[in-house]
């Protein structure tokens, strides 16, 4: 089943680790481009790093949501 | 998105028309085995032909006919993994004073009698399997009620009862039971309503438009996936959020 995904961008919060890394590999999995935003800065950009390994589109955005 | 349904037996109750037709078309998409199941065997046997599936012939309000025709989908497509109850009884429209007793219990004899049938018939073949996904429509009026619907909602309303007690007692053989409640759906049993109430119906609503059956369908066809293990005993609105509140 084609979800579609392919070209939209996701901002995936707390993708840095646990679900919200799952979910950001899943996302990246399925064509989408992940901004990872979390407030640990280095495991989100190692997150974004390692999607772009695979070959997708990722940044990273350290950061507080508050 | 591979859903690995590949290989998967899955029989489609109310298959021939509606919701169930897309069920069986998406599923069979993705590489399920799919058995057609319905009352009309002539409409069956277009979607089963259309799709390189096998139309079954049920009479859901028998247990002895159900079995019987659930063991023929085993032998000929193998034990099925995929149970999809897509049926119901439209025809008995009436408010509780003007329901008569013959009328109510034709619909529980149909609705909710024939689904219970299927998912007895379907358990000991999951259960050996260690593998089954049971997904059941009903109606989002359950919870809220809909005037002049007595004896389909109240059927719909025992689908859900059902549905969550089979997945509790089926849980621990790897097999998941779950609701999808639809919209407002472009079927024949919505086309068979008057026009003025098909049109109140659209107005009434969150998105002001039908859905087509493949937007239920995928949606089934998602819960019945791997990526789906870990949902059971929930219920899925896919009604675009045509019940919430609107002003």
């Amino acid at each position: 089943m084609d979800l579609k995904l392919a070209g939209k961008t996701a901002l995936v919060t707390g993708g840095a680790r646990g679900i919200g890394k799952s979910v950001a590999e899943c996302l990246s999995g399925e064509g989408a481009n992940v901004a990872i935003f979390d407030i640990l800065a280095d495991a989100a950009e190692e997150t974004a790093q390692a999607i772009r390994d695979a070959g997708k589109k990722s940044c990273c955005l350290p950061g507080k949501l508050v | 998105m591979d859903l690995n349904l590949a290989g998967k037996t899955a029989a489609i109750v109310g298959g021939a028309t509606g919701i169930g037709k897309a069920t069986c078309q998406v599923l069979a998409a993705e590489g399920c085995k799919v058995a057609v199941l319905d009352k009309d065997i002539a409409a069956a046997e277009a979607v089963a032909n259309e799709i390189k599936g096998k139309a079954v012939q049920v009479d859901i309000t028998s247990f002895d006919n159900v079995n019987a025709a659930f063991a023929k989908v085993a032998e000929d497509l193998g034990p099925v993994n995929i149970l999809v109850f897509a049926d119901g009884k439209y025809d008995t429209y009436g408010t509780v004073m003007q329901t008569g007793v013959e009328t109510w219990d034709a619909e529980i004899a149909y609705t909710l009698n024939g689904c219970f049938h299927c998912i007895r018939a379907v358990g000991p073949m999951m259960k050996a399997n260690k593998w089954g996904r049971i997904i059941v429509l009903s109606n989002r009026a359950v919870s809220s009620g809909a005037y002049g619907q007595s004896a389909h909602i109240a059927a719909m309303g025992g689908l859900f009862g059902l549905t969550k007690t089979a997945a509790l007692e089926y849980a621990r053989a790897n097999v998941t039971c779950n609701i999808i409640l639809p919209g407002l759906v472009d079927t024949p049993s919505y086309q068979a309503l008057p026009e003025a109430v098909q049109e109140m119906l659209v107005k009434k609503g969150l998105s002001k438009r039908l859905q087509a059956p493949e937007e239920i369908a995928n949606s089934i066809a998602f819960l019945c996936s791997d990526y789906a293990k870990g949902i059971t005993g929930a219920e899925f609105d896919v009604t675009m959020g045509n019940e919430l509140f609107v002003f």
